[in-house]
């Protein structure tokens, strides 16, 4: 890999001339220094020269960024991992480059002697979801399958999966978080129950012979419910519940009889993972460390309520991971050392013992799945995610007439939601926690906004271009609509009720959806009327660009047949059926008007694979449905909406796919042990 | 219910953790002086005034007053606020200034207008120290917990222990009063500042109250017991306090964003004041 590397390099170096201070001939330059020379250091400085240039394209920073990698390997620096991993986090688009890191990556985690600690990949592949937990005896991984929704097992030996629920009679239910028991019997998990409230559930189900999932939990004034672990003895759940004044509780829930005992009220967003110390004495849990910040700082808490620990409380993201078998540590994933590393604090009875360790470095942004019984801790990381593409596109034949690329160079696989200002001349999108970027397009000139609000998603450009309107969450946990200034980032609410927001042509209506209501809202009076009354099976309706139209998707809930409705929004009329999709074939949700609003293109698939859509344009005028291919494909499936240039030609998507692996890291036990 | 360290029993409702200092354990004996304390006038100047005469469990641990009266009739600027379910509090007085209750229960002893007595002259008419003194009151009032109310249960699974108005007044309590913006969690408060212009009065304000005009959110646990209402209990009945809210506080240039005009039905208005209600207990 490395000589095709220098071919390719050295190719591009004849093949064009090239001034002094080019980007790639300095990258050439470093290579022999490298090579050639043999001076490390000297190539190190050149390498991170050629990166931090501005303007340098993406293919040649990633080059540079996997050869200061190999420097760093050729010096036995950790920071060598770092660079490969960047490469593979922000550069997923230049593939040789992330072939050469992925590789430098897994043979770094190889068993190395020296630290006794062992990292070993576990489960890589398309149905990888990074929430769920591994049994005690470390043989299966429970999680929550991406398409259907339903709980499945992972035998990790033989790398089969078994579903233990069945949604396909219940079209909209899906399961979330799930942990397995101690005793690896039962699995608790979260059940969203569309065709009952519309509530989630903490169900259990077997894990061993017939699944009999079953209700354990319900309650009419809890919004949302994940189990987090089972106590040793198995008789209490700990779960994180979202109440209806959206406040957020830790609580037990026993596993005989499903009553709840509330430990504790915190922040809105709760923990993101708890554990019972060995003993069953203790929970271990993280929190926020304030109202809007992304870090957390972690805390014991006594189960019968007498005293809480703080644990972890530094000024670094600290994240649970789970206890030590002997219930003599706490395991935390911490960047205070400017990666993610797996940190252990001592504790004794709910008391630190020490200063926390690090147990090893750079482990990436982990999400625990648990500790078996014999000591190895499994998490799962994302090693590739979407992010915003642009290409120019055909309407008509369905082809792009220039390929996508990735204008956003900056915190690459965070970034989402584009949306083109109404002149064309600027792409606001999200990026990183809740950042609103806005793109100057004719120099490349980012700014940053930072509103007040835990969620944005959906940024649209108002009318005036002197804000956007977004969807998202408050910090008091509300979802709604509201308005951004492009300026100040100053935030004020629309509505606090509704989601997924359109606005008119001439901007002067919002639409949205409201308990099953696309509402019109004027957004000078604060009037609203009901513009489409949806019904079960239906998607979101989506507005045509001159607001006169919404097109829909609707699922028959009897036969499952997908059609898709043309509802008139603006002069009266009935709905009308644009396309009956031929069965077994489902529609995709999500429909792109074409920009002179005359018709449609809708993605079709079987389900299962999602990835070999077929596109149609459907046409207003009462044509024939047209075959458009899956050149469309390229953007990714089930995000957000493609967003059109003024021009009508330009389109702004996420694209690309987001890529979990699960590992485990085995044998720091002896470590934690050392002084001790 | 739960036993907690074998000294309080917490509620239905309440979380099950409640914060108490490693430096003052709750236990039965603490409890008991602070009680006994809590009801001693030897802690006021004149030997007329104790704890009790502004915090009244009669009354919710509230006076009844509009605001509160001291030793020799002297006259406070702020309503006595009930004393409920304070051991989950995170600051204390109307203006938040004190952060734990062991520093809390001793302002009063020693505020001019209310017991206008050094701690240490209390200390001595007493015979402890300004410390036990301290740590017993805080105990006792972590002792005081209203939970398991009707709504309690209601939340609990209960779906018929709220009646048909008090559930629609909190489906408003919780939507369009936009209530829960502030009085949010078991205790019902963010334990959070806020402006509701109580405070301005024709283009100025009448008490500061943390800065310009922010006071802390009460509990609504009790709030039936506990007239009149706000920090200078300016509002005698629930009814009124809902029309404050719903005409939107008064203007003023600080007033927090959550507080608009509501426009609540007359019915809604009722509604609500029937859900308040509903927030008491046996304490």
């Amino acid at each position: 890999m490395k000589s095709v590397f220098l071919i390719a390099c050295t190719l591009a170096l004849f093949a064009a001339p090239q001034k002094k201070d080019d980007p790639e001939l300095q990258l050439q330059s470093a290579i022999q220094t490298e090579n050639v020379d043999g001076d490390l250091k000297s190539a190190i400085e050149q390498y991170r020269k050629v990166i931090d240039r501005r303007g340098t394209s993406r293919d040649v920073v990633a080059k540079a960024l996997v050869r200061l990698g190999l420097c760093y390997e050729k010096q036995g620096n950790a920071e060598a991992r770092k660079q490969f991993e960047r490469v593979v986090r922000e550069y997923g688009d230049q593939k040789e480059a992330v072939a050469t890191a992925r590789a430098r990556i897994a043979a770094s985690a190889k068993p190395s002697h020296d630290s006794g600690v062992v990292a070993r990949q576990i489960w890589v592949g398309p149905k990888v979801q990074p929430y769920g937990s591994i049994s005690p005896d470390g043989r299966y991984i429970s999680y929550s399958e991406g398409g259907a929704g339903d709980l499945a097992v992972h035998e990790i030996a033989t790398g089969t999966d078994r579903r233990l629920t069945t949604t396909s009679t219940r079209a909209g239910d899906y399961a979330e978080n799930s942990v397995i028991s101690r005793d690896g019997r039962q699995v608790a998990y979260a059940w969203f129950n569309l065709n009952e409230g519309r509530r989630y559930e903490l169900r259990l189900a077997n894990l061993v012979g017939d699944p009999n999932p079953r209700r354990l939990f319900a309650n009419g004034d809890i919004n949302w419910v994940a189990p987090h672990d089972w106590s040793p003895d198995g008789k209490l759940i700990a779960v994180m519940l979202m109440r209806k004044d959206r406040s957020a509780q830790i609580g037990l829930v026993a596993a005989g009889d499903g009553s709840l005992r509330v430990l504790k009220s915190v922040d809105w967003r709760g923990a993101t993972n708890m554990s019972f110390s060995p003993d069953g004495n203790y929970l271990a849990f993280d929190l926020p460390t304030q109202e809007a910040s992304p870090k957390h700082d972690v805390y014991v808490l006594a189960v019968n309520g007498s005293r809480e620990t703080p644990a972890v409380v530094h000024p670094s993201d600290d994240v649970l991971l789970g206890w030590s078998p002997d219930g003599k540590h706490l395991l935390f994933g911490s960047d205070r050392t400017g990666s993610m590393g797996l940190w252990a604090q001592g504790i004794v009875s709910g008391t630190l013992q020490g200063a926390a360790r690090l147990v090893k470095p750079d482990i990436g942004r982990p999400q625990s799945l648990g500790v078996t019984a014999s000591g190895a801790i499994y998490f799962g990381i994302t090693t590739s995610s979407p992010d915003v593409q642009i290409a120019t596109f055909n309407f008509n034949t369905g082809e792009f007439l220039s390929p996508p690329v990735n204008p956003i160079q900056e915190y690459v696989g965070t970034n989402s939601h584009p949306d083109w200002s109404r002149d064309g001349k600027y792409l606001s999108y999200v990026s990183r926690r809740d950042v609103l970027a806005i793109r100057t397009l004719a120099t490349g000139e980012v700014r940053v906004l930072r509103p007040n609000m835990a969620g944005i998603t959906q940024p649209r450009w108002a009318l005036d271009g002197r804000s956007l309107l977004v969807s998202g969450t408050d910090l008091k946990g509300r979802r709604g609509i509201y308005r951004v200034d492009a300026q100040s980032g100053e935030v004020s609410p629309i509505v606090t009720a509704g989601i997924i927001h359109q606005q008119s042509r001439d901007g002067k209506k919002l639409y949205y959806n409201k308990g099953g209501v696309f509402v019109e809202r004027d957004l000078a009076s604060g009037e609203e009327r009901e513009a489409i009354r949806t019904r079960v099976g239906m998607g979101i309706p989506n507005l045509s660009p001159d607001s006169r139209y919404a097109a829909a998707r609707v699922q028959d809930p009897s036969t499952k047949a997908f059609t898709i409705m043309l509802f008139p929004i603006a002069g009266g009329g009935e709905p009308r059926e644009l396309f009956r999709v031929p069965a077994p074939k489902r529609a995709e949700n999500f429909l792109l008007w074409t920009p002179d609003s005359s018709g449609v293109i809708v993605g079709t698939f079987i389900d299962g694979k999602e990835d070999q859509i077929e596109f149609w344009r459907l046409s207003l005028d009462g044509a024939q449905p047209r075959p458009l291919g899956n050149a469309l494909n390229a953007r990714n499936p089930g995000g957000p909406p493609i967003r059109v240039h003024p021009d009508g030609r330009q389109i702004a998507f996420v694209g690309g796919r987001r890529a979990n692996e699960v590992w485990a890291l085995e044998n720091f036990l002896p470590a934690l042990n050392v002084g001790n | 219910m739960m036993l907690l360290a074998a000294a309080i029993t917490i509620p239905l409702g309440l979380d099950l953790y409640l914060p108490v200092p490693e430096d003052n354990p709750l236990t039965a004996e603490k409890i008991e002086l602070g009680r006994r304390l809590f009801f001693d006038r030897r802690l006021s100047r004149d030997g007329t005034i104790s704890c009790s005469s502004c915090h009244d469990p009669e009354r919710a641990f509230s006076d009844g007053r509009a605001v509160a009266v001291g030793v020799f009739g002297r006259v406070g600027r702020r309503n006595s606020p009930a004393l409920i379910n304070r051991g989950y509090g995170r600051s204390f007085f109307w203006d938040g200034r004190v952060a734990t209750l062991e520093e809390q229960v001793l302002k009063p002893i020693e505020d001019p207008n209310e017991m206008d007595l050094s701690v240490a002259e209390a200390a001595a008419r007493v015979g402890l120290t300004p410390e036990q003194i301290s740590h017993a009151l805080a105990s006792y009032v972590r002792s005081i917990l209203s939970g398991d109310s009707v709504y309690d249960r209601f939340v609990n699974g209960d779906r018929t222990a709220l009646t048909a108005e008090q559930q629609a007044g909190l489906a408003i309590f919780r939507g369009k009063g936009n209530c829960t913006a502030c009085h949010v969690g078991p205790n019902f408060t963010d334990e959070r500042l806020h402006n509701t212009g109580v405070a301005w009065r024709e283009g100025k304000w009448t008490d500061a109250g943390a800065g310009r005009g922010d006071f802390k959110t009460p509990t609504l646990r009790e709030i039936a017991r506990t007239a009149p209402y706000m920090h200078d209990g300016s509002l005698a009945t629930l009814e009124e306090v809902v029309e404050y809210y719903d005409r939107g506080g008064n203007r003023n240039p600080g007033l927090d964003s959550e507080l608009r005009p509501l426009r609540l039905s007359e019915a809604e208005k009722r509604h609500l004041v029937e859900f308040l209600r509903c927030l008491r207990a046996t304490i």
